[in-house]
């Protein structure tokens, strides 16, 4: 295997990132381990093109990112083929995540379930602002977005959630 | 609303990616570049078949051809030979 010891080393230093950030968008621990193992897999590929105009940690937060609502964007699109249900959003979501306590369970159910509804960048600057615990000015860096416009869009994301949670 | 959603969502701990991700990840990668080198293998091998079939084609033409122009210049008959000068 080519480079196999950087990439144990990239494995070594960002898995738990991946698997916490697939845990965000997909909650449920099954589709979070082969969103990792995914993940992995294209990191693996695309390392060797890596331009370094981005750090590495950014590159790789986008990737999981986007191969999360690619996962995401198949359900729905399988969900409405096999219901026929134009307009609406998969969202039985089998919430399993290791990292809630069990007595917060279901009201954590609830916030993500609301979560999952929201517009995909607003729900990614959600999700990297309060659980990642990232900085406006990284989240613009991930997003490729200018710091107001990520403010913007979690002021929206936050209007929205005050309304239904 | 806000505390409430922070202190939930914040209350969620980082966990460690189970120990047997790397070694499915690892079987994955080795998984896919035998499949690449099987598809390119493939590949090679259906352009080796399909550049012998042209050559094949192309030689057999070359000599039904051969045969034709041989054939037409022993025609006494060939009207490409008749001119129509003489009725005039």
């Amino acid at each position: 295997m080519k480079n196999e010891k950087r990439f144990i080393e990239i494995y070594q230093d960002y898995s738990k990132l991946v698997y916490n950030l697939s845990l965000s968008y997909l909650q449920n621990t099954e589709d979070a381990q082969e969103a990792t193992q995914d993940v992995f897999v294209k990191i693996y590929n695309k390392i060797e093109g890596f331009n370094q105009k981005s750090s590495l940690k950014t590159w790789i937060y986008r990737i999981t990112i986007n191969h999360c609502l690619d996962i995401i964007k198949s359900k729905n699109r399988r969900f409405r083929l096999l219901f026929s249900r134009q307009n609406e959003e998969y969202d039985s979501v089998d919430f399993s995540h290791p990292g809630v306590k069990l007595e917060s369970k279901e009201k954590v159910a609830q916030i993500f379930k609301e979560i999952n509804r929201l517009p995909a960048n607003q729900k990614t600057a959600l999700i990297l602002k309060t659980i990642e615990g990232l900085s406006q000015k990284e989240i613009a860096e991930v997003l490729k977005m200018k710091e107001k416009a990520v403010e913007s869009l979690l002021s929206r994301a936050r209007a929205t959630l005050k309304k239904k949670v | 609303m806000e505390k409430g959603l922070g202190k939930d969502i914040e209350g969620i701990t980082r966990v460690e990616a189970p120990d047997f991700l790397l070694e499915t990840i690892i079987s994955k990668i080795e998984t896919n570049r035998t499949t690449r080198k099987f598809q390119e293998k493939i590949i090679l091998t259906s352009v080796i078949s399909l550049l012998v079939v042209n050559a094949f084609l192309i030689r057999s033409y070359q000599v039904s051809s051969d045969k034709n122009s041989s054939q037409t210049e022993l025609n006494p008959f060939n009207y490409s030979s008749i001119t129509y000068m003489d009725n005039e």
